[in-house]
This record gives structure tokens, sequence and C-alpha cells, in this order.
């Protein structure tokens, strides 16, 4: 039974040497991905976005307020506006995600201690970039305040400390468990490729069966497998195995050791976690060809499931907060388990328990296969292409 | 004349032959009839819920004071954050994190009432998990607006001086800050993400449609689909002609339905007028069409373009430079996304639909689709022409 194993898997390989699609999608591709995704999100955080200011008043006051928006990293300023309407223009233009908009008066108002009112503008259409100058607008504010009352105390005689403990009695103590610094390629990368990868396993692993029907080799292929689709399908998978599961570690040491990505839970289940992605997601392939034994469908079917993994994965828009139904339908994306098993336990480094449903969910996609193999048997054996 | 004459009519014939691939291969049925009107709706339904609200926390209260069940009230009564669980310890809290029963701990210490009424600084301490952004950034955004919240009424106690109310808040914040977000104002998900997923499936759709039809073109090893047109000057062009024009006009349909009828539909924001979508969507098409034909020639089975079209869909949403800011994409791959029409679409039509820009706003990103518009079709029609045997 082994021989008859090694005979499909050199035929395989010589299939695998003949059609480049398959060194293409297997190799090429991933690696394309992966230099993608963790060089467009090398920043970590989005830095020096360009912001607007329409400053009415101009006054040392104001310009003092310019300069503090200017030193934050996330934010450059990028343009002086004459109106409000010109800013939002220019935002419009994409030449701007936000503006400070301050009133004529303003500094008079504040001198007379009449609390005028500063206005920023920004744009949620981008979702990173509106909330990263949402969160740089809300320390600006509470830092002017702060400068302004700190002068007023100051000169009524009180220290520093005096002047601290006054301005913010209680303060935060944050604790960003595992990835302090907020990096987004930590945190999107580590499914957007992974992502790539079940998607390239998916339809690869239809792939290479369909084309023994396309091109009528099924019969061929039985036969050399001494009649057994258990040997048949082995032989057949094993080099797309090896080598994806190669490149799936390879991905991982790359992210992991050389980006130092964060990875509380340490090398092990890195290594049992890529393994069971691989499999779990070759299985899922394998499974939807059994259902529909053709090339086209199959494929077709595979590719549609797995550019909805991205979304149903719940790793950006949890989940949770998906309409109950939804919520549900997550169970049927490998790429679902996949996420919920890392960021427990190789992001925050926490115990098996905790997922280990997940880890239930993704064995058995790997056996469900097991299920039809009888169909694909009847269809390596009868099936006649039609193009 | 009668030569302009024939050469309309071959260019009917490829047209009337393309269209009957849209009914009759069930692959380009597939991909150009049923996804266009299917996963839209689908990733409406996604992210209808828009915005994250009510993520679980733990909160460990060692202070067991007036002014911790204050901050605790208020939490939980922020919309974003529900207090679901009180532990004894941190520790317990903790576990709860790992069992995924909640995503933060909000931690009193035990000295918060003391210090503030002796007038010492203190803290709050904040956990979060930072496997989901979305979650921490609720659950911190929420602590710094509650103890924000309290910090200024513990200022105004203190203050024995002032008389007025309006002293009082005027000595507590000197300078009142406005936030407004002018576009996309709910900050919904929704509302950000499914104008780019709109304008890519039509691009997707559409090159998964050209490559599977003219796949199958190639496999049967027929390059004339229609038996009088022949190999002579000019054939690409008028093949390029043809189905460019079944696409076209199939895709008309599905332009409107997404750019005009789903976004209504789902009640995204959509302020566009009908003539600045309309030269946005003119365009787009055209380069999306001749773009897919272009490719066309790279895919010798049929089934080899699911493969690279599908990869593509997120790497493209990417480089429209919406999910991740365009100023923070690195120079290279900028430039690689100045080849697909999808980039300046997704920009454009966000930018009009969304944020109210008018065409002559966007006119960078219009001049670029027509210019990808011609210079595809050029290439489409020359390589079709050098394929002909």
């Amino acid at each position: 039974m082994l021989k008859r194993v090694v005979i499909i898997l050199k035929r395989e390989l010589r299939i695998l040497q003949r059609n480049p699609i398959y060194l293409v999608f297997m190799v090429v591709m991933p690696i394309v991905a992966v230099l993608f995704f963790t060089t467009i999100l090398s920043s970590g955080q989005p830095t020096e976005m360009p912001v607007g200011i329409v400053d009415e008043d101009y006054t040392p006051i104001t310009r003092r307020m310019a300069r503090l928006l200017d030193a934050f990293q996330t934010t450059r300023i990028a343009g002086q506006y004459a109106t409000v309407s010109e800013a939002r223009e220019a935002i419009q233009r994409n030449e701007i995600y936000a503006f400070l908009y301050v009133p004529k008066g303003t500094s008079a108002k504040l001198l007379a201690s009449r609390k005028p009112t500063i206005s920023f503008y920004y744009s949620m259409t981008s979702m990173t970039s509106g909330s990263l100058l949402f969160r740089d607008l809300k320390t600006i504010s509470s830092l002017a305040n702060a400068g302004l009352m700190q002068a007023t105390l100051r000169a009524r005689g009180a220290t520093d400390d005096q002047i601290m403990t006054y301005l913010q009695p209680i303060t935060i103590d944050l604790h960003q468990v595992a990835n302090p610094t907020l990096d987004y390629n930590a945190y999107l990368s580590t499914t957007l490729v992974p992502g790539v990868l079940t998607l390239f396993l998916f339809l690869l692993a239809a792939y290479s069966l369909g084309t023994e029907l396309k091109f009528e080799t099924g019969p061929n292929l039985l036969h050399m497998a001494g009649d057994n689709i258990w040997v048949a399908i082995t032989g057949k998978m094993l080099p797309l195995f090896i080598i994806s599961l190669a490149i799936f570690y390879s991905y991982e040491l790359y992210v992991y050791y050389i980006l130092g990505f964060p990875h509380l839970g340490g090398p092990w289940p890195l290594v049992w976690l890529g393994l069971l992605t691989v499999v779990a997601s070759l299985g899922f392939g394998i499974f939807m060809f059994g259902l529909m034994p053709q090339l086209r469908m199959s494929m077709s079917i595979c590719s549609l499931w797995a550019v909805l993994s991205f979304s149903m994965a719940g790793s950006i828009f949890p989940a949770a907060n998906m309409d109950a139904p939804l919520e549900a339908l997550t169970w049927l994306f490998p790429l679902r388990h996949y996420f919920m098993v890392y960021q427990a336990v190789v992001f925050n480094g926490y115990s098996v328990a905790n997922v280990w449903l997940h880890v239930v969910a993704l064995v058995a996609f790997a056996l469900l296969p097991l299920f039809v193999y009888p169909r694909i048997k009847k269809a390596l054996k009868y099936y006649v292409y039609v193009p | 004349m009668n030569i302009i004459y024939e050469k309309l009519c071959d260019v009917c014939a490829v047209w009337r032959d393309e269209m009957k691939t849209f009914v009759r291969d069930e692959g380009v049925f597939l991909f150009c009839l049923l996804m266009p009107a299917v996963y839209p709706l689908l990733y409406a339904w996604i992210y209808n819920n828009e915005v994250i609200r009510e993520v679980p926390v733990a909160v460990v209260d060692e202070s067991h004071s007036a002014l911790s069940r204050e901050f605790i009230q208020k939490a939980d009564a922020a919309p974003d954050v529900s207090v679901a669980y009180r532990a004894a310890s941190l520790d317990e809290a903790r576990r709860m994190v790992e069992r995924q029963e909640v995503r933060g701990i909000y931690y009193l210490p035990a000295e918060l009432a003391d210090a503030v009424y002796e007038g010492r600084r203190t803290f709050v301490s904040v956990y979060a998990d930072m496997a989901m952004t979305l979650q921490y950034k609720a659950i911190y955004m929420t602590a710094t607006s509650v103890v924000g919240q309290m910090n200024k009424d513990i200022r105004i106690s203190r203050m024995t001086k002032l008389t007025t109310q309006r002293d009082e808040d005027i000595s507590a914040a000197p300078l009142r800050f406005e936030e407004v977000p002018i576009f996309n104002p709910s900050g919904g998900y929704a509302g950000f993400i499914l104008p780019c997923v709109l304008m890519l499936v039509l691009q997707q759709t559409l090159m998964l449609g050209i490559g599977l039809s003219e796949g199958t073109r190639r496999e049967r090893r027929r390059m004339l689909t229609v038996a009088h047109l022949h190999p002579s000057h000019g054939y690409g062009l008028r093949l390029a002609l043809g189905k460019g024009l079944a696409y076209f006009m199939v895709y008309s349909v599905w332009a409107a339905y997404l750019s005009i009828v789903v976004p209504r539909l789902f009640g995204l924001v959509m302020i566009a007028q009908w003539r600045d979508l309309l030269a946005i969507m003119f365009p787009y098409l055209l380069a999306c069409i001749s773009f897919g034909l272009m490719l066309s020639w790279m895919v010798r089975y049929r089934e080899n373009v699911l493969l690279l079209v599908v990869f593509t869909s997120v790497p493209f949403l990417f480089l429209s430079g919406v999910s991740w800011p365009l100023s923070s994409i690195p120079v290279f791959w900028q430039k690689v996304g100045a080849l697909i029409p999808s980039t300046f679409a997704i920009r454009a039509y966000v930018r009009v639909g969304s944020m109210g820009a008018t065409a002559a706003d966007v006119m960078p990103e219009l001049r670029a689709l027509w210019i990808q518009a011609a210079a595809y079709f050029l290439v489409a029609s020359v390589v079709m022409w050098r394929t002909r045997k």
C-alpha cells in the first residue's frame, strides 16, 4: 500500500512539474502575499497623516495649539485653509483627513473666561485614520485645557505636583496586553496572510482533483492506486500538503521571529496550529470537490467561501457583533477557527483548554473528506469532462 | 461604406455570441449574473450592526466606595461597554479573559476613594485584550471618558471659592472642544467598508467572468466564435469591441444596482448626484472590461483565472487606500495600485458617494480611469490579434 502511495506521489510530482500553476500558487503567490501585507503595514500604525487647520483667530495661543497638533506622531499639518468649506473640499480631494477649526475671537473669549469652542472635523470614511485622529484630538483637547489651567494655577502659586493632582485626580493606567505598541501589522497580517494561504489551499486541493476529471486521467489514477481511493488521494495531496506546510512555517518563522510579532504562546502552538490549519484547509477543498465532483463548480464554491472567510473570521469586525445567524455561520469557515485559536493560544498565550472547541472544529474540517471518498471515487471512474 | 457596415456586423456578431455565454456558461452565469446580485447583500448583512456595542468587561472593585460604584455604573451605562462580571480578584478576572468571557478588565484599587478624598493622585487600571482593535478601542475609550467626567466633578468639588455653576464649568475646562465626524458620521463599519466592497465586486466579478469565458474559448481551440470573422486587419479590435460591448451592457445594470440601489437598501450615506456617479462608473466599467480582456490571455485553462482573481481581492482593497491610509502605503505599492482600476474607482466613489464631492473634485481619479481604459483596450486588441491562430 505504501508503495502505491509513493507511485501516486511520483506521478503527482510530475504533474506539479508540468503545470506551472502549482508552483506559482503554492510558493510564489504566498510569498508575494506575505511581503505585500507585511510591507504595506510595515509602519505598524499610520503616522504623519495629513491634517489641516482653519485658524480664523491667528493669535499666539491658537498657533501654539496648531504646533501641538503637528507634534503628534500620527499627524502632520499639511495645509492652512481660510474657511471651513475650503478645508472640507480639501478632505473631499483627499489632501487631508481631518482639520481643526478655530473660530474668530477664540483667544479673546478665552482671556475673558467665556469658554470658546474649537471644532475638530474628521472623516470616518476611513476607519483607521478616523479613529486614530479622534484619539489624538481627545488628547489635544485635554492637554490644551490642562495647559490653560496650569497657567492659572501656577500663577496662584501651586506646585507642579499639586497642579497635576488637581487636574487629573484619577489617571488611567493602561495595560495593552500582548501588543503594547498597538501594531496594526501584527494585528492584520496574522489573519490576512493565513487567509490567503487557506484560500490557495482550498482552490489547489479542488484543482488538483478536478484536473484529473478534466484531462480524463481519473481511471488511470485509480488503476495506479490499486483501485484504492485512500491511496489515490493521500498520494495526490502529499506534495501539496508538504510544500504548503513548509510555506506556512516559513511565514510563521518570518513574522514571529524576524519581524517579531507578539506570540506569548511560544513556538509550539505555532507548530501545531500551522499543521492544523493546513490540513483543515486541504480537507475543506477535498470535501467541496467531493460534494460537487466537477472542477469548475467546486473551485467556484471554494473561491466564494474563501473570500467570505476574511469577513467571517471576525478578526476585524467581531463575530459577536454580527447578527445571531451569521455568528453561527462563522463556524463553517476554517479561517474563523484558526483566528480564535491564534488569538487565544499564540497571541495571548492562554491555555488551549479555553478554545478547545475551535481546535475540534479544525480537526473536523480535516476529517470531512472521509464522508465523500466514495463519491470522489465514482467521479474519478466514470466522469466525462464537458468543457 | 460597405466595409464599415460589414465590420459593424462583425462586432455585433461577436456581441451576440458573448451575450449567449452569459446564460450558457454556468461559470460566467455564476460570476457575472449571480454574484454581483448576492454578494453585496451578504456583505451588507455581515456588517449590518455597524458599530461595536456592549463589549463585555470584568470589574475588580477593591475600593468598595461610592466613587468606585460611580465608575462601574457609568461604564456600564456607556453604549460601548457592558460590565458582565464582578470579579473578586485580578486573577479571577484574568481567567475570565482567558476563557474569552470578557475582553478586558477595569481594576479599581483599594486606595481609590481614600486617595481622592485626601487629595493624592490615584489610578484606575485598564487591561485590554489586544486581539481585536475595535474592542480594545471601546474598552479604553469608555474608561477615558468616564474618568474624564469624574475628574471634572472632583475638580469642581474642590473649588470652594467659586460660586456660580458657570464659574465652575469654566474653571473645570476653560476651552470647549467639539468633535464633528463629518463623513460617515455614525462611524460605522458598514459605512466605511461597504462602498469599497461594492466597487471591488464589480471589477472582480467582471474579471472572473471575462477570464472564464476567454478560457473556455481558448480551451476549445476555437478562436473564431463567429464563422465569418476572418483573421484580417483590425480583427483584434472588432473582437475586443464586440466582447466589451456585451459585458458593458450587462454591467451597466450591475453598476447602477451596486452604486445606487444597494446603498439605499441598507441606509448607507449616498449623497452623490447621478451625473457624478455616471462620470465615475462609465470609465470604470470600460477600464475593468479592458483590463479583464487584457489579462485573459494569461489564462491557459479557465480555472486558473479563479486562483488569480480571487486572491487579489483583499490586496486590491488595501491598495485603494481607504482601509489603510494612503499616506502610509509604501510608494512601490502605490505605483502597483495605480495599475488597477478599482484603486481609483473606490477612491472616487467613496468621495462622491459618502463625502459629497463632485466629479470635478475627483478629476485626477477619473483621468486615471480613462487612461487605463484606453491603454488596456489597446493592449487587449493587440494581444487578441496576436493570439488569433
